[in-house]
This record gives structure tokens, sequence and C-alpha cells, in this order.
């Protein structure tokens, strides 16, 4: 499903943010990356939704090589993948429907099939009755709730997760980690970027640990 | 489980998408909206005032082009002598169709018919002002250096007070008309360039108004046409009103003017109804203005999202 080769990502100002990454994640597994900050989790999510490019290296998901597509089939590819932001990127004139309902609205989708869908979602995060709501009227962990809906909003085969619930309190955490489950078990290639060891724990999937930008351990318990 | 990727989507849907957003951003900039609109308005006024007067006066100097005449006026008192003279003159001219000669109570008569306005001016004159004139109607091939030559032998005859040839007034009317038609062309296109900028600023203003929205909609995987076309759409809203305002400002000013002081000017000139743009026209400059708003939309988006 995925595969890293020799994957390197390096900024401008000569800082690595990836050094030499080989990962390989099978179709349907559920995979927590984990790391202290400035490790490269976030790095390595971006480079899997093409919002960045490797340095050197190839990306691979399914039979795409993400740094040869063009722009149309880099947004076709995006559709088939959900990604929960850590800063959530909701959008703060549109309501809670609307914005989960985001990419099918735009895609011309009938309401009524996008109200249907994002209900389902918003009622599976426990946020049914704050449809109506603007995102700055919610509480970090409701903000955090609407962006895990809106990524689950296309049926994804592949779900990433920037530190998806650094704003929930525990319980609200847990509820979470088993709506990824759920997710998981339908199919869906699941991989989390935390450095919660509980949430790591509590899940007890494959752990890819990163330091400095290279993977120094990959089991599959912490 | 395969990502439901909407590729499946209705364009209605997809419409109604482009609409709405168009409506919703147009609503919340409305002041610089209403503006770029004006100037368009503007543009797309001055365009159309030039094409219905372009029409109406290639229809009037083509009839005053097929109605050319030449009139001989003869000096006061009248002589029947010189009458005779430049009657028999003007008749042998193979350029001259038909003659007719009008005494100075006929060539009076004809003025004021001509010139109704002008009737108390003349009659406080204190003697007639016209003498006997005779007039000659161009055969239609007349080539234009025997007709000079006719006017030159005449003006050349003793008793003869002044020929008025109407050719050479034409082509002072049609060298006037042409200069004016450039004016009203290049105030258009400049008027259109600056509707053309003002819109497509407006419609910068609006993207980046949306840039958050926009960059989340493209990691989200929204297809380019999902960011471009509620852009192009406000474009053509845009153009679409400012054509319809300068259609209606257009109708109810050429009424006005020829329901009031262009109705004399109507009948001189033999005009049966108030002139207006013909359907071809019309369709001509809607089609064209809301292809340009719908260029500067696109243009705009293109431009910012580069």
């Amino acid at each position: 499903m995925i595969a890293l080769e020799s994957v390197s990502k390096s900024y401008g100002d000569g800082a690595d943010a990836l050094r030499d990454v080989t990962l390989t994640i099978g179709k349907g597994e559920f995979v927590c990356l984990s790391g202290p900050s400035g490790a490269g989790k976030s790095t390595l999510l971006r480079l899997l939704l093409r919002e960045e490019v490797a340095s050197a290296g190839r990306v691979r998901v399914g039979d795409l090589d993400l740094a040869t597509l063009g722009r149309d089939a880099r947004q076709t590819y995006r559709r088939t993948v959900g990604f929960v932001f850590q800063d959530f990127r909701l959008l703060a004139d549109r309501t809670v429907f609307e914005n989960v309902a985001t990419v099918a609205r735009v895609m011309g989708v009938p309401r009524s099939q996008q109200w249907r869908r994002a209900s389902g979602l918003l009622q599976q995060v426990g946020l049914q009755h704050r449809m109506d709501a603007y995102p700055l009227q919610l509480s970090g962990g409701e903000q955090q709730r609407v962006a895990i809906a809106r990524a689950l909003m296309n049926q994804p085969v592949l779900l990433l997760a920037d530190e998806p619930t650094g704003n929930l309190d525990r319980a609200l955490s847990l509820e979470v980690m088993e709506t990824f489950r759920a997710i998981n078990a339908g199919g869906t290639t699941v991989l989390m970027a935390t450095h919660d060891l509980e949430l790591i724990a509590y899940v007890n999937r494959r752990v890819v640990h990163l330091q400095h930008g290279q993977v120094v351990g990959d089991g599959g318990r912490p | 489980m395969s990502a439901l990727r909407h590729e499946e989507a209705h364009a209605v849907g997809f419409l109604q998408y482009c609409f709405g957003e168009a409506w919703l951003s147009l609503r919340r900039r409305w002041r610089v909206a209403s503006l770029s609109t004006a100037l368009l308005a503007g543009a797309v006024f001055v365009l159309a005032a030039a094409l219905v007067g372009s029409s109406q006066l290639r229809d009037v100097t083509s009839r005053m082009t097929e109605a050319a005449e030449l009139s001989v006026y003869l000096d006061q008192p009248p002589d029947a002598g010189v009458q005779a003279a430049v009657e028999a003159a003007v008749r042998r001219a193979s350029v001259v169709r038909a003659v007719e000669v009008l005494d100075p109570q006929r060539a009076t008569e004809r003025f004021l018919r001509d010139f109704p306005d002008l009737r108390d001016v003349l009659t406080s004159l204190p003697e007639r002002p016209f003498g006997t004139v005779v007039e000659a109607r161009l055969a239609p091939g007349a080539s234009e250096a025997a007709v000079d030559q006719l006017v030159a032998t005449l003006r050349a005859t003793a008793g003869v007070d002044d020929v008025v040839y109407d050719r050479e007034v034409l082509s002072r009317v049609l060298l006037t008309v042409a200069v004016a038609q450039r004016l009203a062309t290049a105030l258009a296109v400049l008027l259109a360039l600056a509707a053309g900028v003002a819109v497509a600023a407006v419609l910068r203003l609006s993207y980046y108004a949306r840039r958050d929205e926009i960059e989340v909609l493209g990691l989200l995987g929204a297809p380019s046409r999902a960011v471009s076309g509620p852009f192009v759409v406000e474009g053509l809203l845009q153009a679409l009103a400012g054509t319809i305002v300068a259609v209606l400002l257009l109708r109810v000013a050429m009424w006005s003017i020829w329901r009031g002081p262009g109705a004399s000017w109507a009948a001189a000139l033999e005009l049966p109804d108030v002139p207006f743009l013909t359907w071809q026209q019309l369709l001509t400059l809607v089609a064209g203005t809301l292809l340009a708003g719908a260029a500067a939309g696109w243009l705009a988006s293109r431009e910012v999202a580069r």
C-alpha cells in the first residue's frame, strides 16, 4: 500500500526533516508514528498527502509514484486520502455541516447525499447536534472531531492523522481511537502520528518510531 | 472499501455550487462589486451607443449620398437671362439627371418646410433672403471630377451668388462622423479596459479573501475547476448585470432624446422611429461582455493561484 524508499526531505535552511527513511505499510494496517516534536512525523504525513515532495528517494502509494503526479492526478489522489490536520484547518465562515461536506459540496454532490453522509459521521463523533454551528463556536476538542469527520467523508482508502487527539480529553481520545479502529476494520489503512504513549498502548498496533528524521524503531508494540 | 471520490457528481450540482459561492462573494463585497459593475456598465453603454449611432449615421449618409443635389443660388433681383443661361448649362451637363427651378417664393416655402423652427427668424428679416434657385439632381453614377468641373463652371458664371453641392457637405459630414466614431470606439475601448481591470481587481480581492479556504480545498483534493468555477461565475454575473444596466439606460436615454430634443432632428433626417440595437448587435454585445467577464474571472483565479 505505502512504500517509502530511502526518502529524505530537506528544507531551504539545510535542515533535514527526514533522512533516508525506508518504510513499508501494508493495505489495511493501522500504524502509529511516534517520536518527539521535530522527529519528522508531520513531514512524513505531508509527503504522503503530496503536500510536499521528497528531496530524495521515492514515495509510492498503491501504484502511484507521488512525485510524478500532475495537478489533476494529485487532486484525484487526495480525494482517496483522509487527512486530520494538527491545526484542524476548518473554514471559519462555514458551518460544521459545510466543513464536513466540503469536498462533496465543491464536486456538486446533491445536498441530500451530503447531508446523509455528513450527519452519520457527525453522529459518530458526537456532534450531530452542532451541525449548524460555526467552528469558532466550538471548543478545541469539538473542532478536532469535526476535522476527523471531514477526513472520513470520502470513505478514504488511506487515513492520515497528525496528532488527532491533541486537544481531546482522555475519554474523547479513546472514542476517536475506537472510530479509527472501526474505519480500519472496514479496510482503510490508518497512519497516525502521535507522541501520546498511553494512546499508542491503547491502540496496541504497529509502531514506527522516528527520531531526528530517521526510523529508529519499527515494531508491533510500543 | 474504496474511496468515495465523487467523480460521479452532477454538473447541475457543480453549477449550483459555483453560483452559490459567486453570489455569496458578491454579497460580501457588494460595494466594490457595484463599483466595478458600474464601470462595466459605462463601457457597455458607450459601446452600445456607438453601435446605434454608427448604424443610424450609415443609413442617413447612405440616403444623403443617393439623393445628392446641386443647388445654384442666383443673385437678386432675378434676371431672366441669367436664369435661362444657368438652367441651360445645368441641363446640358451629362452628370445631371433632373432639373427643377424654384422661384424666390417657392425657395422660401421649401426652407420653411425643412426648418420650421426658423420661421420666426425668417419672417423678422426686412427682405426675403432667397433669390431663384436652380436645383439639379445628379445621376447616380456621376463621377466626382465631372461634378467638380460643373460646380467650378457654374461658380464662375456671372449672376450666380453661390453653388451648394451636397456631396461637399456630405464629405464633411462623413469625415466628422468618422472622427466621432473613432473617438467613441476609443473611449469604449478605454472604458472596457478600465472595467476589465476593475472586475479583475474585485475578483482578485475575492480570491485573497478566500485564500485559506482555497488552500484547504486544494489539500482535500478539490479539482481546479472547483476553485476557478466560482470566480468565472462571479465575472459572468458582474458582466451580465453591467450589460443589462447599460442596455436599459441606453434605451431610456434614446427614448427620452427622441421624444424631446431629438424629435426635430429625427424628422429632418427622416428617421422612422427611435433607433436601437438590432437583435444581432444586442446578442453580440451580450455574448462579448459575458465572455470578457468569464475570462476576467478565470484569469484572476489562475494569476493568483500561480
